[in-house]
């Protein structure tokens, strides 16, 4: 316990280190005594090693002269942290009734009241630790002010805490001192951000009274050159603070970055995350306010720097979808080179959500008719100041004078069902500029109040900071306290194979309590499932000219090319998109596994979604399977469909532990009311009908649709009695014969709708797959679980859930297609075998879920 | 507190009939060291500060020629630093009794000799105001002005230091109290959205947002020196030094018949007193001198290159002594038909009149009168400009005299 009730006990402690500022410091000591304050002060002044003796006399003759108010340290030479905390530890241990400690340097200067000003700061206030200055400088003199509230974002960028701060003593009992590493300078930087670190805060306290000699050559300027250096020394020691997922987190508690006007509600939401507990509304007066506040008195206010104009409706729709963070980062990207950017929402093909991008208006694309807009911070600030609106104007004219980006999400009706009209946004945008402009605050901003410079320069661009960790590049406005969040990285999305794969991933993942997030790296339109929402909470399109999925790079893998985005392309859109994830699953994205180093030094866990090795046009594998060994190093965890493809990886030098094998189950689900007893049926089903197959699947090579197609006409050729239903599409456009084949029987358009495959499914007695190479194909084990018996090629993984001859045949995998015939034949010779394998693949499907699949991945990642 | 303990002596290897003796010489020889080397930085910091002492002679000096340097140039003007003019068609802000106002200045203090606030009507009936500026940073008060009701009216009221405000930057707070019956109504310029820079409660219980900001003008000068004011603006009874406004000298009269020469210049501010052959030319500023008034100085030149030398000379005169203009047919105020010289000369004689002697400067040379005051008038006084031909036959073509930059100091109170 403290004893601070002793009348004359001082509650500040000022410590002057002294090292070769003997000349000067009796500058600084008498700044001190001179002090008008309420309470007592100790000048502590720390000797640190000085070689000049005169340190020492004054020293020593100040103590003596005020024995109760000086006291005087020496020590070793350590530098100026070590004086600090010498100090520091000294007054601690001998002096308990000290409740503050304020740090000034020999050669600097107090005004007369700044103690008692600032100590009366922290008196008002128990959640501020320490307060800190406007820096006067004299020497080379200017003036440095840091209004407004204290921002950690900031500090991460600038140093706006000079040392001359007045520091509450609970900050150094929680152990943080300043760093004697920093020997070359930024140890008081470093000293605040540890504070900060440790859950402490400051405030400003405008016209402080400190005083800062400033010569041409200090150690601030040694600093300053060696600038490079020591960032990185921060930047290492605050490793957290300095990155981009904290660095949003920041921003959206103190900075936002968008303010969303919702003219229909009359207010304004500002925020980096709409949907996050730090978004916050303010009513327009506030908001025109706070907008010339900040340009009044820039670096003293927080005022969002985008401004985005749409309706609440507009707002919720784009929410329902899970399309809002993704339409506010691409309209920040738009902001980088245009000045207003154009969203236009419109009804799209039923089950599709589709993007569009351009410069240019077209007579669908008016700039009056956008469904949301928005406007650049800096075209903002000269709307504000222009002595006319003629060019803000101009936006509702033919030729607007304004550079506009345009870009048009379609949105199919059964997820969203659009108002129809015109768009509003832009008008809305016009409005809220001329309030801005008609504000009675207007005519403050014409004229300068501040007499000091600005030092809190970032203020209103502190969206620039976490920008810097992917140069320049807008970052996703996406903070992640809502809870776990996994990324679906997507070529495409039109839900066959892999993609269905990942889809139920996703939903099994969402079951789970994981957030879903749909990234779609390679194309601008996806097909949307009918329980889409169960799958994916959020949907965003890449949307980069840059990027490339795949090709020839200069360097090749093991015989895999390794595409020239992958190796030294430009990363930052995809990092700057995902970096806010705590996992990603890869599925077969290609070029994009060059990211996942870098995505794992941002903390997220990187898995990569393993399925099928391609074949070259010599049989060769190659394809996703080897740039995931290229990457390896990449990758927290290889997640292969099949215990096949996991021993290939370990096979091929993927440590175990990194091998979570995510088994395939069927593509999609039964109905929870679907309790029919299909072995019972299937058994029941009369034996003299035809016998009936079914193909369904892509028609292409890979498939053996040619195989196929000979299969049919060799049975028909032999009058067998079957019922052929062949039902897909080409999806690749492999340009190889097989492509353009006939078949014999007319294919039926590909179904996604569960109902419709499950019908299919009932409908077959077999389902036949002949193809050259495969991972575990979802159509397998789909037929399994409807009872329908499998004849399949053996490749891949297949044979780990068919066993031949019992839930189904195997035939080897050749253009031969006699042993297939053969197959149906017996099978349609024997329909009591048929039956009793039926039964037999609908228990051994029975097991297959995506909820047990996923036990495996979602441990490992719990673990992590 | 105080120092650390002095070094530990070790005596273990010492005898304890040596260890008082060791003790006792250690302290001496510790004592002695430390008085000789207390009294050579005596004799460093003597010689220090001689040195500054030096330095400061030499910089005072300097100063002292820089002053009459920079009043030669007529560059002593102070400068209107900011003009924040009353909002128009807006109700005013009501000064309410014993509720005084805070307005913060938007600029810093360096150099800062004037401020005015504009007041929107009289006040109505019996009242006082003080203003008071004080520096945030210090917490001082660096000046305090005070009215009585029936001293302020619609307008400006200025209010000026005598000293223009140090080097020292600080930010400064405008308070203004009043106590009357009514409220007084002040001009407010515009609304501001940060309340640190518009009108707040000087009370911290009671401070009520208002965001508009006081009309206001602000002055600034050389830092730390005192202030040339207008004296137009300069409130009876005050001491200091002030210039003589444009439209003062504007007021300057021609003493010599005809004479169409002798003109206010308002692109230079200067009046000119175009020399005739023969004669005194003379310009008259009547009643230019207040009471109080203990030196008068103005700066002279002409605007010629070629002109030939020229004699200035200065005087003022009790008003009660005035040559007197007549009216010519032009309308304008002016001796009719007589030479000036004998006029003047008998003027100049006159006991109560005080007047320069000549200054003689060639064409393109500037020079400076300093007329020194006995004793500080103490009546109003006029002030004459002379000029005349050095050569008395010269022509005075291209003569171009000029007066300017008319100081009047009065002596401090």
């Amino acid at each position: 316990m403290r004893d601070t009730t002793a009348p004359t006990s001082p509650r500040v402690a000022v410590v002057i280190p002294v090292f070769r500022h003997s000349g000067l410091v009796a500058e600084a000591i008498e700044s001190v005594l001179a002090q008008e304050a309420p309470f007592r002060i100790l000048v502590t002044i720390v000797n640190d090693g000085c070689p000049y003796p005169e340190t020492d006399e004054v020293g020593r003759a100040y103590a003596r002269a005020y024995p109760d108010r000086v006291l005087y340290l020496r020590k070793p030479n350590g530098g100026l942290a070590s004086a600090r905390n010498f100090g520091i530890k000294t007054v601690m241990d001998r002096v308990p009734s000290v409740d503050a400690f304020y740090f000034l340097d020999a050669d600097n200067r107090l005004r007369p009241r700044a103690l008692a000003r600032a100590m009366a700061v922290l008196d008002e206030d128990p959640g501020v630790d320490w307060v800190y200055p406007s820096i006067d400088m004299f020497g080379l003199a200017s003036a440095w002010d840091y209004s407004g509230p204290y921002s950690l974002l900031q500090h991460s960028a600038i140093n706006i805490c000079e040392a001359g701060s007045l520091v509450r003593r609970n900050v150094f009992e929680d152990g943080v001192l300043f760093d004697q590493n920093f020997r070359l300078g930024w140890e008081d930087w470093d000293f605040f951000l540890s504070a900060a670190d440790a859950g402490h805060r400051g405030r400003y306290l405008e016209n402080f009274g400190f005083r800062y000699r400033k010569r041409p050559e200090s150690m601030l300027m040694e600093a300053d050159r060696e600038s490079s250096r020591l960032k990185g020394q921060l930047a290492l020691k605050h490793k957290d603070l300095f990155s981009p997922r904290c660095a949003v987190r920041l921003e959206a508690e103190e900075t936002p970055r968008f303010a969303i006007y919702l003219p229909d509600r009359g207010n304004v939401l500002r925020c980096v995350d709409p949907v996050s507990p730090t978004a916050r509304t303010v009513d327009l007066d506030q908001h025109l306010r706070q907008v010339w506040h900040a340009h009044t008195l820039p670096g003293c206010t927080p005022s969002p720097p985008f401004t985005i104009v749409m309706d609440s409706a507009v707002m919720d729709s784009l929410t329902a979808v899970g399309a809002l963070h993704w339409v506010l980062w691409k309209m920040e990207r738009q902001l980088r080179s245009e000045q207003i950017a154009c969203l236009h929402i419109e009804q799209g093909a039923p089950g599709r959500i589709s993007i569009k991008e351009t410069t240019l208006a077209s007579a669908d694309w008016q700039v009056g008719n956008a469904t949301v807009a928005a406007i650049a911070p800096k075209a903002l600030t000269e709307v504000l100041v222009d002595e006319n609106s003629y060019w803000i104007d101009s936006l509702l004219s033919a030729k607007p004078s304004p550079r506009v980006a345009h870009s048009g999400l379609q949105l199919p009706a059964e997820m969203v069902e659009l108002r129809r009209g015109r768009g509003t946004a832009v008008v809305n945008l016009l409005r809220l500029v001329h309030s801005l402009r008609s504000s009675p605050y207007r005519a403050a901003a014409k004229q300068a109040w501040q007499w000091r410079e600005i030092g809190t320069a970032m203020r209103n661009r502190e969206y620039e900071i976490p920008r810097q960790a992917f140069n320049g590049h807008p970052v996703f406005p996406r903070l992640t306290e809502a809870g776990r969040n996994m990324g679906f990285l997507l070529p495409m999305a039109e839900f066959a194979g892999v993609e269905r794969v990942a889809y139920n991933i996703a939903k099994a993942m969402r079951a789970r309590g994981w957030s879903t997030h749909a990234i779609l790296l390679d194309t601008n339109s996806i097909k949307v499932l009918p329980d889409w929402q169960n799958a994916f909470d959020s949907v965003n399109f890449l949307s980069d000219p840059d990027f490339r999925l795949g090709g020839a790079g200069a360097q090749d893998f093991l015989g895999t090319p390794i595409s020239d985005w992958a190796v030294s392309g430009r990363h930052d859109t995809v990092l700057s998109m995902l970096y806010w994830l705590d996992c990603v699953l890869n599925f077969h994205g290609g070029a994009v596994a060059g990211t996942m180093g870098q995505l794992r030094r941002f903390g997220v866990r990187t898995v990569t979604s393993l399925h099928v090795h391609d074949l070259t046009h010599f049989g060769r594998p190659t394809g996703n399977t080897h740039v995931g060994l290229a990457y390896e190093h990449g990758f927290d965890f290889f997640a292969p469909c099949s215990e096949t493809m996991a021993t290939w990886l370990h096979g091929m030098g993927v440590p175990r532990e990194k091998i979570v094998t995510v088994p395939n189950a069927p593509g999609f689900d039964l109905p929870v009311s679907d309790t029919r007893d299909r072995a019972a049926e299937r058994r029941n089903r009369p034996t003299d009908l035809p016998l009936r197959v079914l193909f369904i699947g892509r028609l292409d090579r890979q498939k053996g649709i040619d195989r196929l197609d000979k299969l049919i006409q060799s049975a028909r050729d032999r009058d067998m009695p079957i019922d052929w239903r062949v039902v897909g599409g080409s999806v690749m456009r492999d340009g190889s014969p097989t492509a353009q084949l006939r078949l014999a029987v007319p294919p039926e358009a590909p179904l996604s709708d569960p109902a419709d495959l499950a019908a299919a499914y009932d409908w077959a007695d077999v389902v036949v797959l002949l193809s050259r190479y495969e991972g575990l194909p979802l159509t397998v084990l789909e037929a399994m679980r409807a009872g329908a018996v499998v004849v399949a090629t053996d490749v891949g993984a297949i044979s780990e859930v068919v066993c031949d001859g019992h839930t189904g045949i195997l035939i080897p995998d050749s253009d031969d297609i006699s042993r297939a015939l053969d197959a149906l034949a017996d099978l349609a010779g024997d329909r009591d075998r048929l039956g009793k394998m039926a039964g037999r693949a609908i228990d051994m499907a029975r097991h297959r879920t995506w909820h047990a699949a996923t036990q495996g991945l979602s441990d490992a990642l719990d673990q992590t | 507190m105080g120092t650390e303990p002095p070094l530990l002596l070790d005596l273990r290897e010492t005898r304890t009939e040596q260890r008082r003796g060791r003790v006792l010489s250690c302290i001496v020889q510790s004592l002695l060291e430390d008085r000789i080397r207390q009294s050579r930085r005596q004799v460093e910091l003597f010689r220090d500060l001689s040195h500054l002492r030096t330095s400061y002679e030499d910089l005072h000096r300097s100063f002292s020629l820089l002053e009459t340097f920079v009043g030669a140039s007529g560059l002593d003007q102070r400068q209107l630093n900011r003009d924040l003019p009353p909002a128009v068609n807006v109700a005013p802000v009501r000064l309410l009794s014993a509720q005084p106002l805070l307005q913060r200045l938007p600029r810093q203090s360096s150099g800062i000799c004037e401020v005015a606030v504009h007041l929107a009507r009289p006040p109505e009936g019996e009242g006082h105001l003080r203003v008071a500026l004080s520096s945030i940073e210090a917490g001082e008060v660096l000046a305090t002005w005070e009215f009585e009701a029936a001293e302020l009216s619609r307008g400006w009221v200025n209010l000026p230091m005598e000293i223009a405000l140090g080097p020292d930057d600080m930010t400064l707070d405008l308070s203004l109290d009043w106590s009357g019956l009514h409220p007084l109504e002040l001009d407010w310029c515009l609304r501001h959205p940060d309340p640190r820079y518009s009108l707040r409660s000087a009370s911290a219980t009671t401070g009520a947002a208002d965001d508009r900001v006081l009309a206001l003008r602000i002055w600034s000068y050389i830092p730390g020196c005192t202030v040339p004011v207008a004296s137009d603006n300069w409130p009876t009874g005050r001491s200091g030094t002030w210039i003589l406004p444009g439209e003062a000298l504007a007021k300057g009269i021609s003493l010599n018949t005809d004479d169409e020469n002798t003109r206010y210049l308002e692109q230079f501010d200067m009046l000119q007193v175009h020399p005739i052959q023969g004669d005194f030319a003379a310009a008259l500023l009547s009643g230019a001198i207040d009471p109080g008034i203990g030196q008068v100085s103005v700066n002279i030149g002409s605007l010629s290159d070629s002109a030939a030398a020229i004699d200035y000379a200065i005087a003022i005169a009790p008003t009660a002594n005035r040559i007197a203009p007549v009216r010519s047919a032009k309308g304008i105020l002016r001796r009719r038909g007589m030479p000036l010289k004998p006029a003047l000369e008998r003027l100049l004689s006159l006991p109560a009149t005080r007047c320069s002697e000549w200054y003689r400067l060639n064409a393109q040379e500037k020079g400076r009168i300093d007329l020194l005051l006995a004793a500080p008038t103490t009546e109003p006084f006029d002030l004459y400009l002379i000029t005349r031909m050095a050569e008395e036959a010269e022509r005075p073509s291209f003569a171009w005299a000029t007066f300017s930059a008319v100081t009047l100091r009065s002596d401090r109170g």
